[in-house]
């Protein structure tokens, strides 16, 4: 099966692309995006992001886009709950995908999901033979992100305003830093309405490309500059080098339970 | 209904908290728990945990409040049976896998939606409600106009975390834990590394640690928005900790209900509260966004308490003898006081120690040792026995 990219395009150039799509951060409901879009700026049969937990207000300040979003939008992703209801109860008839951030770790969890939506995009912490048991396993196809800076963390404080306000510094919006112990690095993006970390390795996965059982493979360009969309789109499928990446949790099972003293960890 | 909600890591901290005034506790079982490493509850500890709470009138909720991988939700369904069997209150659960799991096992466990799924708003919050969830314990992000907002929406049955340590991130939204020490933090392995430092290549090394929760001054205002259940944090804390908390929000909560809480035993229990804590805690998100003063920048500031003296074993109202068990270190002229769910707290200053062979002695030095103390007003098994923290008389 051909490969349905949705490309989140960062600040790079909007080009026209065939057999994908463009999944627009929308301005004032996503988190963690350098470049934000609102509807009057995408193009029609455009997928839109929200992945914003929201509250009160912004279920309010929603509300009236939802005509917007029946003419123009083919598609959301989503993490919030409360926008599958506030589609459904508004008969607004598009493409439903959940992106539950950490939360679609298993096929009984995808499978939950998709008596509700179109899609599920699986978490992106889980290993590559998690991966593979939740494509035999899942009720429909699912969606992966294939390429971008993994988000590790969301809180709603402004984590890098609160530092800058507490040393008397000048605030900035991203930021690296290091956690002193593992010498992780981390990038770390705020604004107003909450702070992302991220891994400033871009994530790379190539292993489920032509997968019939997935449904989109997500290409998250946040932060990444590429001379053309096209051209690196055509590359990504080519398996060209890419240079400066990781493969995240794809290698790597995390720990469930610690080991009783003396007895090694799976 | 306005419910006291306490943690209890074993079945010795679900005594105390139901003693000391909470009205349903929360537990975690062996599997399928966040807190994957701490002590938790045995089937057959669930067992008797419920069986003494239904006793007294109060429920037991436990929480199934894992993010299920592939191999973790074997025997889930047998486990799931057997808490309904056993009679538990509610599961209190965050993926969605195990809500849809009760509703198709046609199961009368009652579901409370976690923290761990963040519902912020009504829209959200009438999703779950549609799958049968009872309740939702709504993220700690929540303001008091998203609490307005949901219970008019929903009427669901709202309950709010009032007491004990934050997440930076919202719950469920971070997996640092499994990036710097491969501990999955949504499988109950949290190594909490928001609490690590930070090098921003700029200023002196950071840590993004949130200051704790503390309600208090809040209690009024959340039962009057319709907030029904009132939980405080903390399966991995001690009896102590516990019964001083839970005293506190249970005396507060007694005196709105009858309309007789005055500013100065507010700021009373505030004072109690805060001495307790091994952090300085604030209302965070109630009102406003936390901002640095919300925050502690340099690492672990954290207070080691050892206001826990003793515990009282038995008392003897004939001879008035107390029977403590030991705790921490006391002698002879030390300044205490006494405190339990059944008496108003007292002060008294030790002016006799015997042990437990009947010998006079200056000091408790040992842990856990035994000894008797002379004390003329009334004790209760299970009285706590602690340094004196203020002048209540003044303070009142």
């Amino acid at each position: 099966m051909k490969n349905k990219f949705l490309i989140i395009p960062g600040t790079n150039t909007l080009e026209k692309v065939t057999n994908s799509y463009f999944l627009f951060p929308l301005k004032d409901f996503s988190i963690g995006y350098e470049k934000t879009f609102t509807l009057e700026e995408i193009p029609k049969e455009s997928y839109i992001y929200i992945n914003r937990l929201l509250d009160h207000e912004d279920i309010i300040k929603l509300i009236p886009l939802l005509p917007t979003i029946k003419e123009k939008v083919k598609g959301v992703v989503f993490e919030d709950l409360g926008i599958l209801e506030i589609l459904k109860e508004n008969k607004i008839n598009v493409e439903t995908i959940i992106y539950p951030s950490h939360a679609a770790c298993s096929f009984y969890t995808v499978n939950s999901y998709l008596e509700e939506v179109d899609t599920v995009i699986l978490s992106n912490d889980i290993t590559k033979e998690e991966i593979e048991e939740i494509l035999k396993k899942s009720t429909k196809p699912v969606g992966i992100l294939v390429y971008g800076h993994l988000p590790y963390m969301y809180s709603r404080r402004t984590l890098l305003k609160n530092y800058a306000q507490n040393y008397g510094l000048t605030h900035k919006k991203i930021r690296v830093v290091k956690e002193l112990v593992s010498k992780q690095e981390f990038l770390i993006f705020e604004d107003e309405k909450g702070t992302i970390f991220y891994d400033p390795c871009v994530f790379l996965d190539r292993y489920f490309l032509n997968n019939e059982k997935i449904s989109y493979s997500i290409v998250d360009l946040n932060f990444i500059k590429v001379e053309s969309i096209n051209k690196f789109i055509e590359d990504f499928e080519k398996q060209a080098v890419l240079e400066n990446t990781t493969e995240g949790f794809l290698h790597r099972k995390t720990i469930y339970r610690l080991p009783p003293k003396g007895e090694k960890n799976d | 209904m306005i419910e006291l909600l306490a943690p209890a890591g074993d079945l010795e901290k679900l005594k105390f908290a139901l003693h000391y005034g909470a009205d349903a506790v929360y537990i975690g079982g062996q599997n399928f728990s966040l807190r994957a490493n701490a002590k938790n509850f045995s089937l057959e500890d669930i067992e008797k945990g419920v069986r003494y709470a239904h006793e007294l009138g109060k429920k037991v909720y436990v929480t199934v409040n894992i993010i299920f991988h592939n191999e973790d939700a074997n025997h889930l369904e047998e486990y799931l049976k057997k808490l309904e069997n056993i009679g538990v209150d509610a599961i209190i659960v965050s993926d969605l896998y195990v809500v849809k799991l009760v509703q198709k096992l046609a199961l009368t466990l009652e579901v409370h939606l976690s923290t761990q799924a963040s519902v912020l708003n009504e829209k959200s919050a009438l999703f779950y409600k549609k799958l049968g969830v009872k309740r939702i314990v709504l993220a700690r992000e929540a303001s008091k106009k998203e609490i307005i907002a949901i219970k008019e929406a929903t009427n669901l049955e709202l309950e709010c975390f009032v007491h004990g340590a934050m997440c930076t991130s919202f719950s469920g939204r971070c997996i640092l834990s499994n990036v710097v020490t491969n501990r999955d933090a949504n499988r109950g392995g949290c190594a909490q590394v928001c609490r690590f430092s930070f090098d921003a290549k700029e200023k002196e090394v950071f840590s993004m640690t949130s200051k704790d929760l503390n309600m208090i001054s809040h209690i009024k205002e959340m039962i009057e928005i319709g907030v029904n259940s009132f939980k405080v944090e903390g399966r991995m804390r001690g009896i102590y900790y516990i019964a001083t908390v839970i005293l506190a929000y249970r005396r507060l909560i007694d005196k709105i209900e009858k309309n007789t809480l005055t500013d100065q035993e507010k700021d009373y229990y505030l004072k109690v509260l805060n001495r307790v804590a091994n952090r300085e805690s604030t209302p965070q998100f109630f009102e406003k966004l936390p901002t640095e003063k919300e925050q502690y920048f340099l690492g672990r500031q954290e207070v080691s308490n050892q206001d826990f003296l003793g515990l009282v074993l038995d008392y003897d109202p004939i001879k008035k003898i107390a029977k403590v068990e030991q705790r921490n270190y006391f002698k002879i002229n030390d300044q205490v006081e006494f405190f339990g769910p059944n008496m108003e707290t007292f002060s008294y200053q030790i002016h006799k120690i015997e042990n437990d062979h009947g010998e006079k002695i200056e000091v408790a030095n040992h842990p856990n040792m035994i000894v008797y103390l002379p004390v003329d007003r009334p004790l209760q098994k299970y009285d706590i026995m602690r340094i004196k923290l203020f002048d209540k008389e003044k303070i009142l």
